[in-house]
Formats: structure tokens, C-alpha cells, sequence
């Protein structure tokens, strides 16, 4: 970069300047490669898992272990938060309704849809992001630092068949049954609003669904919690695994992960649903 | 045999091998000595394919481990056994199941009475029969080292790498260990390269000691030949004084 020599400005300030900026570039580089070192290293983690998936011997005790932890325990909180989120909606969209159209129409088809295509998905794998995957990290987190993970090698167990295989396809296949589970607790409470608030006869919240709702949008929703099942293992695996220094190292990367997984299902919400509508698939 | 070859190693920009050479002979115990941080963990590390040097070889019984693809490696790798610094036991699984590990994961035993006979053998050699089923986190610091080196024997290995072994446990409890060692040595014929830097253990297995400073092995030796040594930096560490060559910023 050439500075105009202004006067009264010195020598060494046009030095410290370029320095500075000499820092800022060497800031942005640091980024810029250090992004794709990151994507670099999940690529390899996920090829890395591709590879030991259909390996055998299959370790299905561990498999069911993981299933239960990520499934089975994750029940209640999904259940309010999707319990909650029907009944909220439905109250929302009936009085929007009533205010447009003076009596609530419709509310089945709202609260069905968003729930389906949108709310379960998403609120799912926040709530497995937050419970599972800082489970994950921390576990995985506390192995590397005690020297756990080098010791798995050691003893002839491959850390990514033992530990990230069970894991990973205990978020991709529970994810999307967790998220069928929430979506009907959802639209339980909407039933419940419209029936005993908004006083709409049930067999019409009944049909405002089933009249609109095609296979195609309830593959919409599955179809991104299967994306956002392989986002929680592999951010929550693969920041397990790179942990450093200590307790405190395993506290920020248990964080890391957490708020990593849960921006990446939201933002990756808005791309997978424009690739969605764009192949038709609900 | 192991021979490292020329071994160089950076972690960032920070140089942590920087040329090393060391033979190991079968069946012989070989210390490592050197101050904290200055690379021996590291290297014990490179043997068993833990880390992948910058630049170098590593041969082990003849065959160079840095040009193996993973699923080699692993074979190779069974030779080994690895006693780590904290023990590194699986606080998941007891006792029990830690001992036992690695002859399920490599298939070695498949009975479960062998294994259950192997895990007491082996538990039996360091001294701590029936407790087999204790958890790692109610076992004392000594406890915990010695049930991760019957752990690191189950398998029956060529070689035993020690990170450490004496390390935070107390001087008659670390003396145990150091006869445990020797032990291995007679009764299994296993060769065994252990990094430390308490002189006191060095001395009393050691066949040979290799002093590393800066990256490199600056003296290899019987004890003998360490203690009557020329080498200013040599005999700075093993003497134990803060004035000599090796400053304190020089630490790694």
C-alpha cells in the first residue's frame, strides 16, 4: 500500500501504519485459513465415519446406549417444548384470525403445517443440540484431555468406529423419530386450544389438516432432521475431539459446540428449505 | 528393535524434535530423560503412530511405520503397550472391563473364562488381585497407574512405553512401580522405553539412559556411563542445578 507523505507526519508513523495493517491482513488470512482447516478436518471426520459405518463387528451394545440417551431421555423436554409450541401457535393464529376474519379459520392448517414442516423439526434438534450434544462434547472432551482417546488407539479400538459411530447414527435416526413424536404432541396442542379455547369443533382442526397435508411435506420436515442429526453429531464429535487444556478447555468447547449446532440448524433451515421447494418436496 | 530416524517435529510454529536419533535394543530398558516439555512424551508418542512426524523414520522390527496406511499401522501397533502419564483408564467401565479391552478390540481372546484368567493374571503381576470390580475414580493415584499397566500388558506386547510411570505417586509406591518395571523386564522379556525425569527410577531400571535436550538425544549411556559424565548439560540435569547451560527460558 503507498501512503501520501502528509507533512508533519513521521517516518516512524508510516511504519507503525503499515505494520498495522500488515495485522490486519495477516488477521484476515488467519481466518480465512482457519475456516477451511475446519471444514477440511469435518469433511474427513464425516468420510472417516462413512468408512467404519458398515464395518463389522457391528457394536450394537454401545448403538442402543446411545439410542437411549439420545432418544428415550430426551422425551419430556421435547414433549413440552412441542406441547407448548401447538398450544401457542394455535392461540396466535386464531386470534389473528379472528381479528382479520371475526371467527378463527383455519387454525388446524396453520399450526399443522409450521409444526410439520417447520417448529418440530427445528425445535427438535435445538433441544437435542442443547441436551445431546453438549453431552457429547463433554464427554468426548474430558477422553481427549485425560489421554482416553490415545489410549483407545493404543488397545487397537478406532476412537471414530468406537466413539463417533454410535453417536452419529443414534442422532441421525433419532432426531427424525423424535421430531415425528414432537410434531403429534404439537398438534395435540393445538387440538387442545381450538377445541376448549377457540371453541372449533375437533373434527374440523382434524380436517384443516389432513385435507392440505400431503407425504410430501411431512418428507420435507424428515428430510431436514436427518441433515440436522448428522450437523449435531458431527459438530459435537468432532469438537470433542479437538479439545485442549484441561477442564476449562472441555467447558469452552462443550459451549462451542452447543452454539455452533444450533446456528447451523438455523441457517441451514433456510437453504434446505429453498433446495426443498425447489425439487417439489413439500 | 526400534530406530528413530531423524525425526523432526513442529506443533505450530513451536519446534518440538528437532533431528532425534535413538535405537532401541530388544528385551533391554531404555529411560529417556529430559526436562518437562522438552518433547519425550511426544516422541514415545510418534512410536506407537499417535503423532506423524514432519520429516523422519521410524522403524520398527524392520519395518518404517511413518509410510503405513491406517489399517497397517493398527496391526503394528498391537506389538505396543502404553502406560500413559494419568493412567488414561475408561472411567466408564470398571476395572475389570479396562483390563480386558484391548484382547476384545484385537480379538486376541474371545472365551470369557480366558479372559477372566488373563485380567487376574495380569492384575495379579501388579499387585492388586480382586478388584476387579472397582471403578477407575475410587482408586488411588499409584492404584490407577498400576491397573492402566495391567492394561497395557493384558495383550502380552513386544514393547511397553511408559509416559511417566512414577510420576505423582508417592517415593515408596513409585519404588513399587520401578520393581514392577524390572519385573516385566525378567519374567516377560519385554523391552521397555520409559520417559521420566526422576533420576532415582532412571537409575535403578534403566539399561541405557538417553538425556534429550532441544529436541535431539544429546548422550545415550549405561547409567554408569550418564552419571560420569562429561556432557555440561548432562550432567547440569541429572545433577539437578539451576545454573549450567540449560536456562530456565529454555523450557518447551
Amino acid at each position: 500500500m503507498v501512503h501520501k507523505h502528509l507533512p508533519g507526519e513521521s517516518i516512524e508513523q508510516k511504519i507503525e501504519e503499515s505494520i498495522e495493517e500488515d495485522k490486519f491482513i495477516r488477521f484476515l488470512g488467519h481466518k480465512v485459513v482457519g475456516v477451511a482447516d475446519t471444514l477440511g478436518k469435518l469433511t474427513n471426520l464425516f468420510l472417516q465415519i462413512l468408512f467404519w459405518i458398515g464395518k463389522k463387528p457391528i457394536d450394537f451394545k454401545n448403538i442402543t446406549k446411545q439410542m437411549t440417551e439420545v432418544g428415550v431421555n430426551s422425551l419430556t423436554v421435547t414433549s413440552l417444548t412441542s406441547l407448548s409450541t401447538g398450544m401457542v401457535l394455535a392461540l396466535q393464529t386464531g386470534a389473528a384470525s379472528k381479528n382479520i376474519l371475526n371467527e378463527p379459520l383455519y387454525v388446524g392448517t396453520a399450526v399443522g403445517f409450521a409444526i410439520v414442516k417447520e417448529l418440530g423439526p427445528v425445535l427438535t434438534a435445538v433441544v437435542i443440540a442443547g441436551r445431546v450434544g453438549a453431552a457429547i462434547t463433554a464427554e468426548l472432551g474430558t477422553m481427549k484431555v485425560t489421554e482416553q482417546i490415545d489410549a483407545l488407539y493404543t488397545l487397537g479400538a478406532n476412537p471414530v468406529k468406537y466413539l463417533v459411530v454410535p453417536r452419529f447414527l443414534s442422532c441421525v435416526l433419532m432426531v427424525p423419530i423424535l421430531t415425528i413424536y414432537s410434531s403429534l404432541i404439537g398438534i395435540m396442542g393445538g387440538y387442545f386450544v381450538s377445541v376448549y379455547k377457540l371453541s372449533i369443533p375437533g373434527a374440523r382442526y382434524y380436517h384443516d389438516i389432513i385435507d392440505f397435508m400431503k407425504v410430501g411435506d411431512i418428507m420435507h420436515g424428515l428430510i431436514k432432521c436427518v441433515i440436522f442429526g448428522i450437523i449435531i453429531a458431527l459438530i459435537s464429535c468432532y469438537k470433542g475431539f479437538t479439545t485442549e487444556g484441561g477442564a476449562e478447555g472441555v467447558g469452552k468447547a462443550t459451549t462451542q459446540s452447543v452454539v455452533i449446532s444450533m446456528v447451523l440448524i438455523l441457517v441451514s433451515d433456510t437453504f434446505l428449505t429453498n433446495i426443498l421447494q425447489f425439487f417439489r418436496i413439500g | 528393535m526400534i530406530k528413530l530416524i531423524d525425526l523432526y517435529k513442529k506443533f505450530g510454529s513451536h519446534p518440538v524434535l528437532q533431528g532425534l536419533n535413538l535405537e532401541i535394543e530388544d528385551g533391554k530398558t531404555i529411560v529417556i530423560i529430559g526436562r518437562s516439555g522438552c518433547g519425550k512424551s511426544v516422541t514415545l508418542k510418534h512410536i506407537v503412530g499417535l503423532l506423524k512426524c514432519d520429516s523422519g523414520s521410524i522403524e520398527v522390527d524392520g519395518v518404517d511405520i511413518t509410510k503405513l496406511v491406517p489399517l497397517e499401522l493398527q496391526e503394528i501397533q498391537k506389538r505396543f503397550g502404553f502406560l500413559f502419564q494419568g493412567a488414561a483408564l475408561f472411567d466408564s467401565m470398571s476395572v475389570y472391563e479396562n483390563v480386558s479391552f484391548g484382547l476384545r478390540t484385537q480379538n486376541i481372546m474371545t472365551h470369557e473364562n480366558d479372559i477372566k484368567e488373563r485380567v487376574a493374571e495380569c492384575l495379579r503381576l501388579v499387585g492388586l488381585e480382586g478388584i476387579e470390580n472397582t471403578m477407575p475414580a475410587d482408586l488411588s493415584g499409584g492404584m490407577r497407574k498400576r491397573v492402566g499397566l495391567a492394561r497395557a500388558i493384558a495383550a502380552k506386547p513386544q514393547y511397553i512405553l511408559y509416559d511417566e510411570p512414577t510420576t505423582g505417586i508417592d517415593p515408596i509406591m513409585s519404588d513399587a512401580v520401578n520393581e514392577l518395571i524390572l519385573d516385566m523386564k525378567q519374567k516377560l522379556q519385554i523391552t521397555s522405553i520409559v520417559v521420566t525425569h526422576d533420576m532415582v527410577s532412571a537409575y535403578k531400571i534403566a539399561d541405557r539412559i538417553a538425556m534429550m535436550y532441544e529436541g535431539k538425544i544429546v548422550q545415550t549411556g549405561t547409567p554408569v556411563e550418564i552419571k560420569n559424565t562429561d556432557n555440561p548439560i548432562v550432567k547440569q540435569f541429572i545433577t539437578g542445578s539451576a545454573k549450567g547451560p540449560i536456562t530456565l527460558e529454555n523450557r518447551g
